[in-house]
């Protein structure tokens, strides 16, 4: 239960954007979550919520792109996906393997509302 | 009202990250190996704690993560190292500002090896870089041969794993060829040790991965 932990993070990152650049009222949020971050997205937008009232974050509807888990071995090139990391190549059985993707935690983008008259 | 979409690309964890790199140039430059025992409550991290430094030729420190008491810390600190208590007081696991905090209290002349016993839970904190050298799984023989693929995240990016209460064998059912399998299977990489709490065996293959885990740090920090 770390849910707390990133959106305080999240809001750390998001609000000083939002002052920055004089955002009102942010309308979506878009994540991307790799499935190795055990992160359950339910916890997350319930701490979100709770966390982000009085803020001009406070209405942002979080959606969240689960990404799945992809691996290369450096010394055959092979690339596979999987719903378990491997630590081997299935293929050469090398232990020069990568995960290159499953671990992402990032902000994709915000959808924010125009300030009235600069609409357009 | 018109809404328009703005692309940002960015770490949710970046300050965390800041917090974590600023660690490691500390560690860098004092030629100090960090080391973060992640691991249930219960697991054996404090007794391995308390092994290692009976018996260790390098100078260690320790950090102490708990939600609440002192009681690890005044373990440890029997053995006359330096030791820092965080409690986080209902927090699940250890977050890189706590551990810059801290440093503040900490000597580090002369230091070799720094230990950061994690909160007990195997969940949390995997997820948050410390700015440590490498992530050390710690799991008992009482916990169960599933652990591994039921916790995948940890046992696939930490650099060792240490199988604690083997002593318990003969009186419980675990599946040791299962678990070590499945060790294998998630991170073929990782460092494998099996300690025997009650005689110790196991204690100094332990003892000498981490002191050429310090040789190697120091090499590659001279070159």
């Amino acid at each position: 239960m770390h849910e707390m932990s990133l959106v305080e993070a999240l809001l750390d990152s998001l609000l000083p954007l939002c002052a920055e650049n004089k955002w009102e009222k942010v309308d979506r949020i878009h994540l991307r979550i790799g499935s190795l971050r055990q992160v359950i997205p339910e916890a997350l937008v319930f701490c979100f919520q709770t966390a982000s009232s009085g803020t001009p974050l406070a209405e942002a509807a979080v959606e969240i792109t689960e990404i799945g888990i992809r691996q290369k071995c450096d010394q055959c090139g092979l690339e596979w996906g999987g719903e378990i990391p491997l630590g081997r190549c299935p293929g050469c059985g090398s232990i020069e393997v990568a995960t290159t993707a499953g671990f992402e935690l990032e902000i994709d983008s915000l959808e924010v509302f125009e300030n009235g008259n600069e609409a357009g | 009202m018109a809404t328009k979409r703005v692309s940002l690309i960015q770490s949710v964890m970046a300050a965390d990250e800041r917090y974590a790199a600023r660690i490691r140039s500390v560690m860098k430059e004092r030629g100090i190996l960090l080391l973060n025992l992640i691991g249930s409550p219960g697991a054996g991290k404090t007794t391995l704690l308390e092994e290692t430094l009976k018996r260790c030729r390098f100078s260690a420190a320790v950090i102490e993560g708990d939600v609440a008491t002192a009681r690890d810390a005044e373990r440890i600190a029997a053995f006359g190292v330096p030791v820092i208590q965080i409690n986080t007081k209902g927090g699940c696991h250890l977050e890189a500002n706590l551990v810059l905090r801290a440093f503040e209290n900490l000597q580090f002349d002369k230091l070799d090896v720094l230990f950061i016993e994690n909160v007990g839970n195997l969940v949390c904190p995997a997820e948050f870089d410390l700015g440590e050298d490498m992530k050390i799984a710690v799991c008992s023989t009482a916990e169960g041969a599933d652990k591994p693929l039921k916790y995948p995240h940890l046992f696939h990016t930490c650099s060792a794993v240490v199988l604690t209460k083997k002593d318990l064998l003969p009186y419980i059912r675990f599946d040791r060829e299962l678990f070590w399998k499945d060790v294998e299977s998630l991170n073929a990489k990782a460092a494998k040790f099996e300690i025997d709490n009650l005689s110790g065996d196991g204690i100094d293959a332990w003892l000498n991965t981490v002191e050429t885990w310090l040789k190697q740090k120091r090499e590659t920090q001279r070159a």
